[in-house]
């Protein structure tokens, strides 16, 4: 009897936790302007979805998360129309360019470069210029 | 003029990383304010607005594609949009030099994690822990067992009745 109530108490706490990374995977993305998606995959993984599927529907999350962001951000005047057209022109190409070599590589490395890369930007970006 | 061509450089530096699932934007927003000096919000801005222009016909192909899972969509979706919306109406007016930091220690965090987690499942599948084998081993037995001749084996029966 109590260890069935202590399982359903975990239960509902571990369901608690997860809406409340949903929560926090929106926060992130609204406020840094990317990188939910990181947070949402593993949250969907957790759902019990396939590698494959969590990716798809985590685009499916993110998408309206990103257009009512930057809807936002546009009508508080974070815009420039130059270097919007300019760099996303290149996420376009990239991206397309990134999806067909996706099938190609073996990314361990590749993603292992990516991570380091990443670490070191965030260590620059927060001890400052 | 030449600015133009690095932006773009920086762009698609960052697609072919979101290409490849891996979280584009945290690479395309430190490339734009470290090496080409934008501004820490403009930044941002771009890298939402092109992820909504590059995402939007790969939505449409997965959904064609059955990938997206509605329910889960559903559990997660709703609470995700609410806190986007609230904290991108307090971003901007965050002063720049604290959102870049707080920027700088969420991508130590997010690489930490990931590159540990990228280890770990490497050692597995080394292993052999790792369920990398099963769709193709999947689909090798369902043609064994699908097949005529595996299912139905007195067809070959009937063909050699030796």
């Amino acid at each position: 009897m109590d260890a069935n109530k202590a399982e359903k108490s975990t239960a509902s706490r571990l369901a608690f936790l997860k809406y409340f990374a949903a929560l926090a995977a929106g926060c992130v993305n609204g406020l840094f302007g990317g990188g939910g998606g990181m947070l949402v995959v593993p949250l969907l993984t957790s759902f019990g979805l396939t590698a494959k599927k969590a990716h798809a529907t985590a685009v499916a999350v993110i998408l309206p998360l990103c257009l009512v962001s930057a809807v936002i951000y546009i009508v508080k005047g974070c815009f420039d129309m130059q270097l919007t057209l300019a760099v996303g022109g290149g996420v376009v190409a990239g991206g397309i360019a990134g999806a067909l070599l996706l099938k190609k590589t073996d990314n361990f490395l590749l993603s292992m470069f990516f991570y380091i890369v990443m670490i070191g930007a965030g260590i620059k970006m927060a001890v400052g210029r | 003029m030449m600015n133009i061509v690095w932006l773009i450089l920086a762009g698609a530096a960052g697609g072919i990383i979101a290409g490849m699932g891996m979280g584009g934007g945290t690479l395309t927003i430190p490339i734009l304010t470290l090496a080409l000096d934008v501004e820490q919000k403009t930044a941002q801005s771009v890298n939402l607005i092109a992820f909504v222009v590059m995402s939007a016909p790969v939505l449409a192909i997965h959904v064609k594609n059955r990938l997206v899972d509605f329910p889960s969509l559903l559990k997660t979706a709703p609470l995700a949009l609410v806190g986007s919306a609230v904290c991108a109406w307090f971003a901007p007016d965050v002063p720049a030099e604290i959102l870049s930091r707080c920027f700088g220690g969420f991508l130590i965090a997010l690489g930490t994690w990931q590159a540990v987690k990228a280890v770990i499942d490497k050692v597995k599948e080394k292993k052999g822990f790792s369920p990398k084998m099963f769709p193709p081993s999947l689909v090798g037995c369902s043609l064994l067992t699908v097949s005529d001749t595996a299912y139905y084996p007195e067809k070959l029966k009937k063909k050699n009745p030796a």
